[in-house]
């Protein structure tokens, strides 16, 4: 499940000052990479994550695809950052630099599409369907 | 459930000297001049109007010589917190729900947007206990070319949708998002 150059990749985050952890799911809320402490129970990350993929989900039914949510829960922010199927959730304080967060998600997401594109390929496979991805007998 | 401008607003319109000129017996009859904000329902508890026989010769005081006096009914306490909590003009649509999900106060389309607000605040609720953090307060999404922020304001949910500009960020830094 966590792939260890995506978890290091992860660990990037936390260069930025109150960065408490971060996880990264799929399109169904699979976790794909946690950089997450301990103190975080993998079950209850799997529901968070299957939690956060129905977020997206409901806040994409208004037609935009999202692109970033900031959940405030009284003194904690939960970033979210949507690229392609997957969607990285940091965890941190209030008072955090969240601009500085917001950047370090998209170099860290932009960095995991180019070292795993495979996956980001295979994503496009399944939601595609094989239908729409030929055109006159041919492969697009 | 009415602000303290309408209670003076209220004191003001019942006049209490033009009372004083009035026969005890009919000042005690006359309804209040506010009658035609009540509910018809709590109207209709009040007492009678005084009639013709009732009065004296004078013109009556109370009744205003150029028709009924009529003051705007004000909002419900509802439409009116909605209505602080959106800046005029600026969003598409937003929406009160209560703690059940039914709508308190509304404004432009808000079909999916009431679905979209009720779900959200039901997940967050449930994100907010499986990472151990406290309650829910504020969401703010960034979708292509819009801006949908929920909030949660005296036990209801508000949601907004908004086009992108400075007020979402005067917003979002106003809920600490």
């Amino acid at each position: 499940m966590v792939e260890r150059p995506t978890t290091s990749l992860l660990d990037a985050l936390r260069d930025i000052d109150g960065v408490l952890g971060s996880f990264l799911i799929d399109f169904d809320g699979h976790l794909l990479a946690r950089d997450v402490p301990l103190l975080f129970q993998a079950e209850a990350l799997d529901r968070a994550g299957e939690h956060v993929a129905r977020l997206r989900a409901a806040l994409e039914s208004e037609g935009g695809s999202l692109s970033s949510c900031v959940a405030r829960f009284g003194d904690h922010l939960l970033l979210l950052r949507a690229v392609g199927h997957e969607t990285l959730c940091v965890l941190c304080p209030r008072g955090t630099n969240v601009p500085a967060v917001q950047m370090g998600c998209t170099l860290v997401m932009r960095r995991l599409h180019s070292r795993v594109p495979k996956a980001a390929s295979m994503h496009d496979e399944l939601a595609l369907g094989g239908s729409t991805r030929s055109f006159r007998g041919r492969r697009l | 459930m009415y602000d303290s401008s309408e209670r003076v607003s209220r004191t003001v319109l019942k006049r209490p000297a033009d009372d004083a000129e009035l026969p005890p017996r009919v000042a005690a009859a006359s309804p209040p001049l506010f009658v035609a904000e009540l509910p018809p329902h709590l109207a209709r508890e009040l007492p009678p109007p005084f009639t013709a026989a009732t009065r004296d010769s004078r013109p009556p005081v109370h009744e205003p010589r150029s028709g009924p006096l009529r003051v705007p009914p004000p909002p419900p306490p509802s439409e009116r917190s909605a209505a602080r909590s959106r800046p005029a003009g600026l969003a598409l649509a937003s929406v009160r729900l209560d703690s059940s999900g039914a709508v308190m106060a509304s404004q432009g389309s808000v079909d999916l947007l009431s679905q979209l607000v009720a779900y959200v605040g039901r997940l967050a609720a449930l994100l907010s206990q499986e990472l151990s953090l406290d309650a829910f307060s504020a969401l703010h999404a960034e979708l292509l070319g819009l801006r949908v922020v929920v909030f949660q304001d005296a036990g209801e949910l508000v949601g907004l949708m908004l086009e992108p500009g400075q007020h979402v960020q005067e917003l979002r830094q106003r809920l600490g998002v």
